[in-house]
């Protein structure tokens, strides 16, 4: 099967005027509680960029639960009541394994950073445009409408923005049963795993990036607060053992600490920064050519030297039909193992928030750093959620073998 | 016992610790047709011998004068002995009957053949020879004196040969620590390692596998380094691929561009000698910047993030490297680096020497793509040997044992 993936950004105004507008509504909610915080917008003060990064396999699936049984678990389809493997992939990034129909073996792997927001305000604003988008996600000439907008008529004359939007987000992101257009049965369009939404992203931002100081016991001048000092003052914002939460976190709360000015790049999202395709060899014991990965769905307009858009949010392996064999013949070196599981990829992904901070001490707001005196809060018992990982698990196994 | 407890002797990551000038790491190889019950014999046997040692009792010499016993132990000062597994110790197809059942770490894996680590190739030195660097066992030695480390091996391989113990020894590499902090670039090397009360974080693995728990994974990587190519580059080239200055070590903070578009370092400013560790910290440990050049160097690529332990996706490892000098001949000096880095997972060493924008792109540092002006890196570095082992923690009668039964 062919995959055509569209990597076109969409270029409609009203979508982009609507998906700025929701950002800025999330901004604005989370600047209510912490208004020293991340800035509206980049402006003529936010000169520098940086972007901290991390990798896609959930580390705390990893941690709590084992590797082997966590690659298992993050690929589990979906059961009866809708919940899968996806609802641990809580790195900002998801994915769906394609096997062969006639082997079982992994023939493609299809992942994702795409915000679920913005594929319902596409849905709202251009839905011709995200059905062929689909259509193309899933392989097909065509996407059934009710399996992306349910019993809603898209282009009904009566139909409303607000209406498709709904209609989308109850098919296609639906904690119940979901659209095998978005489930991974069918097509993987855009992220639903609870946290990984505009909205975590923006408020942890907000949470860590009021000004704090650390002075340890003994010390004679102040640091920025570490991950296990700051997490349990965010209020939930952000989950230890996560690759991604504890290390943004530190990274806002350092740049507040060195008195910078912080808004997001526009535009605002996730992206794939690289992937570590040197690990992969095939079955001859060849790297892995780069290009086997192939980058689709741009942040922005824009596109590197290669043709490659730029920022892009969605990555593709698949091996050529003329090399004769299929991803899951692919090794990785560094364990050794033959590619079965999604997260073995996604441990491969380098994902990235590109930011504009000022320069340091631009900010003005030294002087009102919250300076923390011990070292840290009393932890909670268990403060990765183990347990609780543990019993979800539990619960999807049952669920998926209820009859 | 604290949890750094657990950890073995030989990893030194006490605050204001410093790791013993003198280093050695011996290879074993456990030999055709052995059995687990006699590898776990032998094995208590040596590290038996070299705690004696450590106490200054040698064989050989038993019963000598005591004031002739006193400089065997003073000989023998501060010796620490480190026992790892490697990959080959788990592979069935190397070990008839097979010598373990205990499951392998996941990431515990040989270092690829061909192409070897991102951006890192073997040296041609090796030729077509199997890369060295991996065996069943490893013995890090640590001592005060280099003819403890030397002498400890050597009676490693005695025992071996008086006791018809199991093992071959397979291979052997020195190492020696320079007191003033440098390494052969003439840079500061290690300025930038964990702060103290980082390292057990850093350190520390989980249970997976079980028999791991609290202990670590050691990566050992003998770099050759091109001396020649290297000192061809001129200073500011130099500060800006390594991202520190070369007099004074402090980390550059800024780039700047020379009226014919050469780009420039700027160092930060030099701590007060009479400062104190945490008025020192952005000099040993310099936040993460946001000059794209400056995150092309090395001390930022080996340290991307910048985040603490603490988070799990900070990719922090611990290094207790030593340089070596193999030879000074006519085509120039054989030297090198003994990279040893301790880890809590060595899938976070995998990610440090593959990602993007770490080392995945470069073997040491500077942009991938150099423009015109900015710091083009030289290939200094080669791969002499490497290995990955496991570093269980302590136990009785010595860690590991459960794996030899």
């Amino acid at each position: 099967m062919d995959i055509h993936e569209d990597d076109a950004v969409e270029s409609d105004t009203a979508l982009r005027v609507a998906w700025d507008e929701r950002v800025e509504q999330c901004l604005a909610a989370a600047r209510a509680r912490h208004p020293d915080s991340v800035l509206d917008a980049a402006d003529s003060r936010t000169t520098e960029l940086t972007a901290p990064d991390w990798t896609g396999l959930p580390l705390r699936a990893e941690r709590c639960l084992g590797r082997a049984a966590a690659l298992a678990l993050l690929d589990h389809p979906p059961g009866p009541d809708g919940s899968s493997g996806r609802d641990f992939q809580e790195e900002y990034l998801e994915w769906r394994v394609v096997c062969s129909p006639a082997t079982g073996g992994v023939q493609r792997i299809e992942l994702t950073t795409e915000l679920a927001d913005r594929w319902c305000l596409a849905a709202a604003h251009e839905p011709t445009a995200l059905l062929s988008r689909v259509a193309a996600f899933a392989g097909e000439q065509s996407a059934p409408v009710s399996e992306v907008y349910g019993s809603y008529d898209p282009f009904a004359d009566t139909a409303t923005p607000a209406g498709r939007e709904r209609a989308f987000a109850d098919t296609m992101l639906g904690t119940g049963a979901c659209s095998p257009y978005n489930d991974g049965r069918r097509a993987i369009c855009c992220m639903t795993q609870r946290t990984n939404t505009i909205n975590a992203l923006v408020t942890l931002a907000a949470a860590a990036t009021r000004p704090r100081r650390v002075r340890a016991p003994g010390a004679k001048r102040c640091r920025a607060p570490s991950a296990s000092e700051l997490l349990p003052l965010l209020a939930g914002a952000a989950q230890a053992g996560r690759g991604s939460d504890p290390l943004l976190a530190e990274r806002f709360a350092r740049l507040a600490f060195e008195d910078r000015l912080v808004a997001f790049a526009e535009p605002v999202g996730v992206w794939v920064q690289g992937v570590e395709h040197t690990r992969l060899r095939t079955p001859g014991g060849e790297p892995v050519p780069e290009d086997w990965f192939v980058f689709g769905r741009g942040l922005g307009s824009e596109r590197v030297p290669s043709g490659r858009p730029a920022h892009p949010q969605r990555l593709t392996l698949e091996v050529p039909a003329v090399e004769g064999f299929t991803v899951g013949d692919i090794v990785d070196v560094a364990t050794e193992q033959p590619i079965r599981h999604g997260g073995q990829i996604a441990e491969l992904v380098e994902l990235a928030v590109s930011l504009r901070v000022g320069p340091q001490d631009s900010a003005g707001q030294a002087g009102a750093s919250h300076l923390l005196t011990s070292m840290a809060s009393a932890q909670r018992n268990d403060p990765e959620g183990c347990e609780e990982l543990r019993r979800e698990e539990a619960r999807l196994y049952a669920g998926s073998h209820a009859p | 016992m604290t949890p750094m407890g657990h950890l073995q002797q030989g990893i030194y990551l006490a605050a204001g610790e410093r790791s013993p000038p003198c280093w050695r790491l011996m290879l074993l190889n456990v030999s055709s047709g052995a059995v687990a019950g006699d590898v776990h014999e032998g094995l208590a046997h040596i590290l038996r011998m070299l705690a004696d040692l450590g106490l200054g009792r040698v064989r050989e010499l038993e019963g000598q004068p005591p004031e002739h016993a006193r400089a065997s132990a003073d000989q023998f000062a501060g010796l620490a002995t480190l026992v790892a597994f490697g990959r080959r110790l788990f592979d069935a197809e190397r070990h008839d009957p097979q010598l373990t059942t205990a499951p392998r770490p996941p990431f515990l894996a040989y270092l690829p053949e061909g192409a070897a680590l991102a951006g890192l190739p073997w040296s041609s030195r090796n030729g077509d020879a199997a890369p060295s660097g991996e065996a069943d066992i490893a013995l890090q030695l640590t001592a005060e004196r280099q003819a403890g480390v030397n002498c400890g091996a050597v009676e490693v391989w005695k025992l071996i040969g008086d006791h018809d113990l199991p093992f071959v020894v397979s291979a052997s590499f020195s190492g020696f620590g320079r007191h003033d902090g440098r390494g052969w670039l003439e840079f500061h090397d290690g300025v930038s390692n964990l702060p103290a009360e980082d390292r057990l974080d850093a350190l520390s693995a989980s249970g997976d596998p079980p028999w791991m728990a609290g202990g670590t994974y050691l990566a050992f990587l003998r770099l050759g380094v091109d001396l020649a190519t290297w000192r061809n580059r001129g200073r500011a080239q130099q500060e800006l691929l390594v991202g520190r200055d070369k007099l004074s070590g402090a980390a550059l903070v800024a780039t700047t561009r020379a009226s014919d578009g050469t780009v420039l370092p700027v160092p930060g400013l030099t701590p007060d000698s009479m400062a104190g560790a945490d008025d020192r910290i952005d000099w040993i440990d310099p936040p993460q910047t946001t000059d794209p050049l400056l995150e092309a160097s090395h001390i930022h690529r080996a340290n991307q993030n910048r985040a603490s332990a603490a988070a799990p996706g900070s990719l922090r490892m611990y290094r207790q490297g030593y340089d070596f000098l193999d030879e000074v001949g006519p085509s120039g000096p054989v030297a090198g680096l003994n990279f040893i880095s301790f880890q809590r997972d060595l899938q976070i060493f995998q990610h440090v020497l593959h990602l993007p924008g770490w080392l995945g792109e470069v073997s040491f540092g500077g942009p991938a793509e150099p423009q015109p002006g900015e710091p083009v890196e030289p290939r200094f570095l080669s791969l002499l040997a490497g290995g990955l082992y496991a570093v269980p923690p302590r136990r009785d009668p010595f860690p590991g044992a459960d794996l030899l039964t």
